[in-house]
């Protein structure tokens, strides 16, 4: 069987919604023609997808969705199982309440990737925007668990209150990092912006870089060698080639403990 | 049957069920987690008193363990999932996690797991963090050398206890000298360990008594000082005899682990003062393993 691709037609004027197009969803509604008759949301309007992308193959466990722009959202949102690769721009809360299967991105992303998933794994090989793994605008909380891994730069507010799982960025990580984090792990690799883990309750931040600006509340523990960041840079090594960098990375760190704020049982760590 | 002259009984070894897991114990180098194994093995040679059975299997390479440290792996075993579970608790929690910059892993996985950090995990007193990596769950446990990592379960597999050979010989010390050979043959053995002090036992036992409160007492048909008092199964030659005993998590792992013993000792010959390799049975009452000596050898 050969992966079912979608061709976006032309550039959608409004934001177009792909939550149906998931591989759970596609496997129920059965054959071709009924998958070309799902009903998407361009904007307020219903449209045929059958008008807004061509399509071929015939796995549906297997999508490929092209020339997406970032005006799409909510691409394999609620899947289950499957894999979902987008060749070019991922759009906006991308994997939104997700709970299983693999998405992954070539290009870029939006905005709330990954917002409110439950399980599964995301990768994107551009940047992502902001709200990284957090929750929606009227969530208590953002990712419950799964893997984010985002091999360019994030935005503001990556991790922001989430529950748990673990959010890997390779490159730069604007302000705000794990704010009001309340379990989980986030690592950034590269700089990191302004006051990260500001009114984290849990979990665990751990940055490349000193931060540009660290918040009065995160207490300073010194510098210690953390055992487990062995036994987490082994486990990270071993998730594929693109991981096996961090079979380099040793346990010293300079450690922060906070939000004093807001319980303090939360730990920044900055590698050395 | 004759191997290098010394001869092979006509007999089996009588083996029985037991639960069992393997743990990994890792330290900062391998001497401190060598000194975690021996706490947690030490008083741990027989299940009629010590509450388990456990060994070490063998020495994990830094690349072989779970934190990329130098590791030992241990199997214990006991006679059921409760008993288990109450010495995994025991003595983890006194013998690994009080060895300083020690760490404790589970060395089996299955569809029954037992408590390991998550039983050890309130030591940390509210201070200590669940990890989840790759769907396995592990406890950070604040403790004074740093941090105590510890899986929080660990899987149970049916085992085996209780595989033996006894080695009938000319002196304890002709005797001892040919099972120390065996012991070192065996732990090449992956699945099989010998739980008693250097893995040889100078006292092997029989089921039952003459005094009702004891389940085992000496197995006085091997003894000795015995013969010519009781209905010896030793010849005028033998002066001493030593038992190996095995557990394994396996009927392979046994059968191999006893092959290596056996032909190890037996390379020492007669000229040496090994006289017979003979098994200890109860005619079925003991377990449903049966080891035939000549089968194995075969």
């Amino acid at each position: 069987m050969k992966p079912m691709i979608f061709t976006l037609r032309e550039k959608p004027r409004q934001t177009l919604d792909l939550s149906a197009l998931t591989p759970d969803s596609l496997a129920a509604t059965g054959g071709k023609r009924r998958i070309l008759n799902i009903q998407l949301l361009l904007g307020p309007a219903k449209v045929r997808l059958g008008d807004v992308f061509s399509v071929s193959g015939d796995n549906p466990e297997d999508i490929e969705l092209r020339r997406t722009t970032e005006r799409v959202v909510r691409i394999g949102a609620g899947m289950s199982r499957g894999r979902i690769a987008v060749k070019a721009h991922g759009g906006d809360e991308l994997g939104y309440r997700m709970k299983g299967g693999v998405i992954r991105v070539a290009g870029d992303c939006g905005d709330r990737l990954g917002c409110n998933m439950v399980w599964g794994r995301v990768e994107v090989e551009g940047n992502a925007g902001d709200y990284v793994g957090g929750g929606a605008p009227n969530a208590t909380h953002g990712m419950k668990d799964g893997l984010i891994t985002v091999w360019g730069n994030a935005g503001n507010r990556v991790g922001n209150k989430m529950r748990r799982g673990m959010i890997l960025v390779a490159g730069e990580v604007a302000d705000f990092t794990g704010a009001g984090m309340i379990a989980g792990t986030i690592v950034a690799l590269g700089k990191s912006g302004k006051l990260p883990g500001y009114g984290m309750k849990r979990g665990s931040i751990i940055l490349g870089k000193r931060p540009g600006q660290l918040g009065a509340t995160l207490s300073d523990c010194g510098t210690l060698k953390m055992e487990y960041l062995r036994l987490f840079f082994k486990q990270l090594s071993r998730m594929g080639s693109r991981y096996r960098f961090f079979r380099d990375f040793g346990p010293e760190v300079h450690l922060y403990a906070g939000d004093l704020a807001n319980g303090g049982k939360g730990e920044l760590m900055v590698l050395l | 049957m004759k191997l290098n002259g010394v001869k092979i009984d006509d007999t089996f070894a009588e083996a029985f069920p037991m639960k069992a897991t393997r743990l990994i114990i890792t330290a900062m180098t391998l001497k401190w987690a060598y000194r975690a194994a021996n706490s947690l093995t030490g008083f741990a040679s027989s299940v009629i008193a010590c509450g388990c059975e456990a060994d070490i299997e063998r020495e994990l390479k830094p690349e072989e363990t779970p934190d990329g440290r130098p590791g030992i792996a241990v199997i214990m075993f006991a006679m059921s999932k409760a008993q288990l579970a109450d010495q995994i608790a025991r003595r983890v929690g006194q013998s690994v996690m009080t060895t300083a910059t020690s760490a404790c892993f589970a060395g089996l996985r299955g569809e029954l797991m037992l408590p390991l950090g998550k039983t050890l995990r309130y030591f940390g007193d509210g201070h200590q963090i669940a990890k989840v990596l790759d769907g396995v769950r592990y406890w950070r446990i604040p403790v004074m050398h740093g941090e105590f990592l510890c899986e929080e379960t660990t899987g149970v597999a049916p085992a085996i206890g209780g595989g033996n050979f006894l080695v009938l010989a000319k002196t304890s010390r002709h005797g001892l000298s040919a099972c120390e050979k065996a012991v070192k043959a065996i732990r090449r053995v992956r699945g099989a360990v010998t739980t008693f002090p250097g893995g040889i036992v100078g006292s092997g036992s029989k089921v039952g008594s003459k005094y009702g409160f004891l389940q085992a007492s000496t197995n006085e048909a091997f003894c000795p000082t015995l013969k010519g008092r009781v209905d010896s199964k030793l010849s005028p030659e033998v002066g001493s005899v030593l038992e190996i005993v095995i557990d394994g998590l396996s009927e392979s792992a046994i059968s191999e682990a006893m092959r290596a013993g056996i032909e190890a000792v037996c390379s020492q010959g007669p000229e040496k003062g090994i006289y017979r390799i003979s098994a200890g049975n109860f005619a079925g009452k003991l377990g449903p393993y049966h080891f035939h000596l000549r089968k194995i050898l075969r």
